[in-house]
Order: C-alpha cells, then structure tokens, then sequence
C-alpha cells in the first residue's frame, strides 16, 4: 500500500486547481487520480468562448482554460495517473484503483479531496413517453460528438429543457448545419444564464418555448418525430395544445446530477437537495479530512467558481494536513428558508476567533429587487438587496461569525417588501 | 427608440436600457460595468461574436481540433466564416494559438487552435 498525503479524485477543474493550489501551499506528496485518459475533464468538449472572465480577466474556451491549468500541473511537477479508476473510498481513506497500466493499486491517504464533478439526468430520470428509437440523447453527450469525435448527432433536432449545455449545443449544432426547431423548458423561465438565451437563442431565432415539454417520442428505429404540449403552473398538459414537431434527434438539457457513488459509499453524510455531500465552511464533508469542491458538491454555474473552490479545498486541505489544530465551540447549522433552494455550506463551526462566511445559495423562483436575509431566532442579522435572483444563477451572501447567535440560521427571501 | 438588451460580455448578464436612433447609438441605462457601455454601442453601430467551432485532423491525436477567431467577428459574417472553416484540415502537430487562416472575416481576425494536437506517427 502507497502512502500519500493529498489525493485528489478527479481532473477536471476542481481537482487541477486543488493540486496546484496545494502543491503551491508546500504540499509536495500529492497525487491526482483521473478515470479518462486525458486531464480536464469536462472542458474538453467545451469549445465555446466565455470561461475565466472571473478568474483570468480574460475569455477564454473550454480548452483553453483547461490547459492553462494542466500547464501549471505540470510545471509544479504534480504526479498524477490518468485511466485510473477509482473503485472504491473507505472511511479510513484507504483508495482502492485501478488501472489497465498498473491493475490494483490501493493508496492510503491522509486527506482526500473530491472533485468527480456530475454527469447530466438522462431520459430514465424524466419518464418521457413513447418509442424508444435512436436519437435521444443528452445534450452533453451529443457536444462531446461533434466536438470531440467530429460526428454530428442529426439533420433535424428538438432541444428539452435550457440548461446551459442545451443552449450551447442549439448554437453549436446550427453553425454545423443542424436544424434546430425549438427549445422547450418546463419551467415558465429559462434554466440556463440570460447571456446564453442571448448569443445562442435570439442570435440564430431559434424559439424558446417556455412552459412547454416533450410529451411523446415517436419513431421505431431513428427518432421522427416529438409531440410538445404547453404545461399550467402545476405542469399539468394543457389540452389542445399539443403539437407534433418532425425531427431526428431529441437533445435533453433537464439538469445535472453531481457524481457521488464513492462518496455515499464512504459514508458520507449527503444533502438531498444538492445531490452533494454536507459540508462546513472548510468544504469538510462528515469524515475528518476529507473535502469536496466543484460540481461534485453542488452544480456551478461558472467554471470559475469551481476553480476557486478547488482552490478553498486546497487550503483546508493543507491546513489539516499541517496538524493546524482549530478549536470548535459549536456547530451551525444553515437552513435553506423561504424562497431559496439550497444553501452551501450547510454547517458553520464556530470557534473563538470572529471569521466571516461566505454562503452559496440559489432562489427557488425569480425574484427582482427583493432582500437575501439570513435570521437567527426570528431576528434578521443580515440583508442584502438582490437586483434579481434567478434559480440558474447562484449568490452569495456573507456573514460574521460573531454576530450569530443560537444554533440555526435562516437564509431566505424577504417576499414582502 | 429604446430597447432591452441583455449583455453577454460577462455571466452577470445585464437587462440594460438602450437609447438609440437607427444605427446611432445614444445612451444605456443598468448596465453594471463600463463593458456593458461599449457592448451596447457595439450591437447598435454593428454587433460581433466571437465563433468557436472545430476543424479536422490529420495524424493528430485528437480528432478534431477546437478553434475559435481570436476577435469578435461581424455577426452577418457568421456563416460566411463558418464555411471557410469547414474546409480546414490540419496536419499535426498544431499549438493552442496557432494561426490557422489569417485575417479570416477580412477585418483583422485570425482563426487559432485552442488546443494542442500532437502527432501519432512522429
């Protein structure tokens, strides 16, 4: 059994920014572990334009911001092992791979930090009706397609739900010479950021149909056809309002799922609506040691945002790998309230020095110049004025840990005002 | 005339008011930042994209390498750019930044990989 000090699951952006963080924090026996046979994960298939504004100042592709960091892994001479399975995480941290190259290999580490990242919901997760032909797929796995194996999915093609890769994927299957007849969203608003409806949708007047769904597949062996229907506010169908749409290929953008088998596995205390471990300010889920960043701890929007948690988990990493004892006075815990779907992180340990939190958080609905606020015992401690929050848009808010008081904190919408 | 338009420089995507008469650009209302300025003038006078595409390999071990122009190009010229992309073939080995075809919208913009693609056979 090797001994390692860091392992990190995963190389995509939140695992490559935690080992070069950690590395660059004096951590030096690191190891990454990678499944594909190529670092970066999902950035890879990627190739449009508009990642790193946040984290660079500048835009670059999916490619692009990938290599950046796999440079940077490679001038800090961080080992790392591609076509690494990893099969399964104990709760002592004992890693068992494996690998074509290598066969089994089992690690013992001292910190692990988990950085899977998530896969998209597939047509099982929607219970669409009809045939089962060829020509249903997920959106990230037609981009991974035409942009990494060079084949285009279809001729003709109806896009469900408006994730971002969905909206992505219109664009990119139109400059391609795929005609894309419209993009139905359930929801009575847009899943995926403004900017995409923008320069993917309005751009190349492709129809964004809101409140409508996929209520039939048709075609027995290739996919010919989709029958949409609007849906009212409970999403039940609207009579006489279905229609038939001829196409090829059915694209499915309803939603991603953070990839957390090996962490369930080991254990791990997981929140039902992030789909993602429980974690404390620290990005520390329930086993000592053992961190999660990116969208394997909650789905981002930005890669960026997923960088700089690699980074955050890089730090706590180290600081627990430096022995650096925190006292703790008590647990936290933040509750998602009234008009918000989830919260990260879902503990706050307090100990005696004042620190400021900053939590993560997504609406429920849109709402447009209302307060974020965070209560303690029925007293607001916090508020902060939003322009808009929208559920495909995740906010922050921060707090102070002195100025809470009892064991729970509220964060919510102030719908009154 | 005014009109809404969202901003796509950055995620934040602002819902701004612009102010302008045919192709004359007057003013903008919410926009966050002084990107936000220059982005609507832009859509008014004449609006540009950055495109992002991939183009075929030869010998490399990628099988197609990603690309993107290296300025935004004018939005009318979209698919005109598109097409002079279909035809690229590359030989690897190519570097990310690689200047594929020079002056590519006829206005200054080059396409260039944005990844690296290495030789199987050397």
């Amino acid at each position: 059994m090797k001994h390692i000090d860091l392992v990190i699951v995963g190389g995509g952006p939140a695992g490559l920014a935690a080992a070069c963080q950690a590395k660059e924090n004096g951590i030096d026996n690191i190891l990454l572990l990678e499944r594909e046979n190529v670092l970066g994960g999902i950035l890879k298939q990627c190739i449009h334009n508009g990642f790193g504004l946040q984290y660079f100042q500048k835009e670059l592709t999916g490619p692009e911001y990938a290599n950046a960091f796999i440079k940077k892994l490679h001038k800090l001479k961080i080992p790392y092992k591609v076509n690494t399975m990893v099969l399964s995480i104990q709760p002592d941290k004992t890693i068992i791979t494996t690998s074509k190259e290598a066969g089994y290999v089992v690690y013992q580490a001292k910190s692990i930090i988990l950085a899977m990242g998530c896969r998209e919901r597939p047509r099982g997760a929607i219970r669409i009706p009809g045939t089962n032909p060829s020509g249903v797929l997920t959106a990230g796995t037609a981009q991974r397609f035409v942009n990494i194996e060079g084949y285009m999915p279809g001729k003709s093609c109806v896009i469900l739900g408006s994730g971002d890769i969905g909206l992505i994927m219109a664009r990119r299957l139109t400059l391609e010479g795929v005609k894309v007849k419209a993009v139905c969203e359930l929801q009575s608003y847009p899943g995926g950021l403004s900017r995409n409806i923008e320069q993917c949708l309005i751009d190349y007047d492709i129809p964004l149909m809101l409140s409508h769904t996929v209520v039939a597949i048709h075609g027995k062996k290739r996919v010919e056809g989709v029958t949409i229907a609007k849906v009212d506010k409970y999403f039940n169908i609207i009579k006489n309002s279905k229609q038939e749409i001829a196409c090829d290929t059915l694209l499915l953008s309803v939603g991603l799922i953070p990839e957390n088998e090996l962490t369930r596995q080991m254990g791990i205390k997981m929140d039902q609506v992030t789909s993602g471990a429980m974690v404390n300010q620290t990005l520390e889920t329930s086993i000592k040691g053992v961190f999660a960043c990116g969208n394997v701890l909650h789905v981002h929007d930005l890669v960026d945002y997923v960088t700089m948690e690699g980074n955050r988990a890089a730090n706590y990493a180290t600081t627990y790998l430096n022995n650096v004892k925190t006292l703790i006075n008590k647990r936290i815990t933040v509750v998602a309230d009234k008009g918000i779907r989830y919260v990260m992180p879902q503990y706050i340990d307090i100990g005696n020095m004042n620190e400021k939190i900053t939590i993560y958080y997504r609406s429920e609905e849109i709402y447009r110049g209302k307060y974020t606020i965070i209560k303690c015992q029925n007293k607001i401690i916090s508020r902060h004025k939003n322009l808009r929050l929208m559920p495909a848009e995740m906010e922050t808010i921060s707090i102070k840990t002195e100025d809470i008081f009892g064991d729970t904190i509220y964060i919510g919408v102030d719908t009154n005002e | 005339m005014n009109r809404k338009m969202t901003c796509i420089v950055c995620p934040r995507g602002c819902e701004m008011d612009v102010e302008y008469d045919k192709n004359t650009f007057i003013g903008v209302k919410n926009n966050f930042c002084s990107k936000g300025e220059e982005y609507a003038k832009n859509e008014i006078i004449s609006p540009k994209r950055v495109i992002t595409s991939t183009v075929k390999v030869i010998d490399g071990d990628l099988l197609v390498l990603p690309v993107k122009t290296d300025k935004p190009v004018n939005k009318e010229k979209i698919f005109d750019i598109i097409k002079k992309i279909y035809q690229v073939k590359v030989i690897a080995p190519v570097m990310i930044n690689d200047v594929l075809i020079s002056n590519i919208d006829d206005n200054g913009a080059n396409l260039v990989a944005t990844s690296n693609t290495f030789s199987i056979t050397k």
